[in-house]
């Protein structure tokens, strides 16, 4: 499961080294920024969000087997289920009344979203999380149909159940938006 | 490979055979060049893809040094407060190579509750409330003279 090279990274990392945990971070860091962007409406949540991500992998590094997942997927798997927590929360806050807008970028992002990028975000954040999740991890993030299926905690055929009707739909809303 | 598991291998992972189940990709991409609705799927799910694609990312530098920054300053406060804490313990704990010299301190952390409550005497009492000389005398007289009637009746 482990390339050689990040065995002794790995090793180096359970056994509590900090060197190795930032090696660690530098090697990945910027995609999981990108799964997570992809999943939340700005870059002020995604990057709180991937801050999070690496601190519960650094508390919790004991109960990561690189025997049995991946450490890209194993990150993954984490920031997933941060996003999900968020959405959550963001959910019952908005029950309980209007919630302060957080949707703009924030201004020394260092790249701006173009516009027709930002009606694809938008078509996107409009699917349910999973659906989303399910497309990020397989389109852009390049995921195998199993890892996918591991980070989302479903089976291969829930996995692509997800991901044709989440394609459809998004299909459907592009056709509008953008034609 | 038939039709029905094609269409639903290109409705649910594009056009892009790279990205297509692994087992069955070979099968997949033969089919494609056979079947004229194939082709036709593949041009409709190539259209999505080139739609998704409009949402690349560049690196972004500046996002990861702010989170880089985040983490390491909720690791210093982590180890600060963990420093702190094993300072303390690491100072109680005797020396089990040094006992005759660093027994004292958990002897006084033992002594901690009798020094406290010897303390806390103490000020209770200096405040203790005194009484005035007249009050004492009215008070001495009222006795007095309670009893000196009780006598007399």
């Amino acid at each position: 499961m482990v390339e050689e090279n990040d065995r002794r990274v790995i090793e180096q990392l359970l056994a509590g080294s900090e060197p190795a945990f930032r090696q660690i971070f530098d090697q990945h860091s910027q995609r999981i920024f990108k799964y997570v962007r992809r999943m939340t409406r700005s870059v002020t949540e995604a990057e709180d969000i991937v801050q999070e991500t690496f601190i519960r992998f650094w508390v919790s590094r004991d109960r990561f087997d690189p025997g049995r997942v991946k450490l890209t997927t194993w990150l993954h798997r984490i920031a997933r289920n941060l996003c999900v927590d968020y959405f959550r929360q963001r959910q019952r806050q908005e029950k309980q009344g209007p919630v302060q807008s957080d949707n703009q970028d924030s201004p020394d992002a260092d790249y701006e979203l173009s516009a027709r990028a930002a009606v694809v975000h938008k078509a996107l954040m409009a699917l349910s999380e999973r659906q989303r999740s399910a497309i990020v991890l397989c389109h852009y993030q390049n995921f195998s149909q199993t890892d996918a299926a591991h980070i989302l905690d479903l089976s291969v055929d829930a996995l692509e159940s997800l991901l044709r009707r989440g394609r459809s739909k998004l299909k459907q809303i592009l056709a509008k938006e953008l034609e | 490979m038939n039709l029905e598991r094609f269409t639903l291998i290109v409705e649910s992972y594009g056009a892009d055979f790279e990205q297509w189940p692994e087992d069955e990709r070979v099968d997949a991409l033969k089919f494609s060049r056979t079947s004229t609705d194939a082709m036709f799927l593949l041009d409709q799910a190539e259209e999505l893809d080139r739609h998704l694609a409009l949402f690349e990312l560049p690196d972004s530098e500046l996002s990861v040094q702010r989170i880089e920054v985040g983490i390491l300053s909720a690791f210093e406060q982590e180890t600060l407060k963990q420093g702190a804490l094993e300072r303390l313990v690491g100072w109680v704990l005797p020396d089990f190579d040094n006992l005759a010299h660093t027994l004292w301190r958990p002897a006084l952390v033992a002594c901690m509750p009798l020094l406290l409550g010897i303390a806390i005497g103490l000020t209770l009492a200096n405040n203790t409330y005194q009484l005035s000389s007249d009050e004492e005398l009215s008070l001495l007289a009222f006795t007095d003279t309670a009893s000196e009637e009780w006598s007399n009746e």
